[in-house]
């Protein structure tokens, strides 16, 4: 679990059991020279740890995405009142999408959004995106009431 | 244009009428909520107080003959400097 200051955590499966970024453990370094089709073959191990430094960027620029998107979703949340609370964004590579779980009056609460609506959401900052994003946020609560409230 | 999320007002065509009058009976125009979309159509929610809560209707878009939704054009946001300065005068 992450929280780097926010008050809710941000989850991004890094894919790699060894969270370490910098040293191979011992199978990796097994993987690399298997890879490389010889432990003999030089630099195979340092191929690799180039390649899981690449990963791990990619993953920290998906972790700050995390918590843009959670502080957006706050704010809707913030509109529905104290009893709603964002716990965490988890994203998840396979589908791909982001689950949010929300606190809410009756229990926890998850929200999944697509991708491609996150993205467009915090690409252009703009209020129709905005408004998407919350009727999701708001549809994924069960609070439809509140969607076409004019 | 991606709909999900969008409030959006459809127009059925002549063959969505009559495909979906025992879905939506009550005029060729209605409000809905699409909250996903692929290569069939939309799945929307439908603000109407005979409906039950959590029911999904899957809109297909040979039915659709015209969609409205709010556009509001946004200011641009201020950006910080990307670093160039004007040159000074000699």
């Amino acid at each position: 679990m992450n929280t780097s200051g926010h008050d809710f955590a941000v989850n991004v499966s890094s894919g790699f059991s060894n969270p370490d970024r910098n040293n191979l453990s011992d199978s990796e370094k097994s993987m690399a020279s298997s890879i490389s089709g010889s432990p003999d073959v030089p630099g195979s191990e340092e191929f690799f740890r180039q390649d899981k430094a690449k990963y791990f960027a990619i993953q920290d620029g998906i972790q700050n995405r995390g918590y843009d998107l959670g502080e957006q979703v706050k704010k809707v949340l913030e509109e529905l009142g104290a009893e709603y609370k964002l716990n965490s964004v988890t994203w998840n590579s396979s589908t791909p999408s982001w689950r949010l779980e929300v606190a809410t009056p009756s229990g926890p609460e998850n929200v999944v959004l697509s991708w491609d609506l996150v993205d467009d959401v915090l690409d252009h900052r703009t209020r129709s995106e905005f408004q998407r994003l919350k009727n999701m946020v708001l549809f994924g609560l069960g609070r439809k009431d509140l969607i076409f409230k004019r | 244009m991606i709909l999900t999320g969008a409030q959006v007002r459809f127009w059925l065509s002549p063959a969505g009428m009559e495909a979906l009058k025992q879905v939506i009976p009550k005029s060729a125009d209605f409000e809905a909520l699409v909250f996903e979309e692929d290569g069939i159509g939309l799945w929307i929610y439908l603000m109407d107080e005979g409906q039950e809560a959590d029911q999904a209707t899957l809109l297909k878009w040979e039915y659709v003959a015209s969609a409205r939704l709010e556009y509001r054009p946004d200011a641009p946001q201020e950006r910080s400097p990307a670093g160039f300065r004007r040159p000074s005068k000699c």
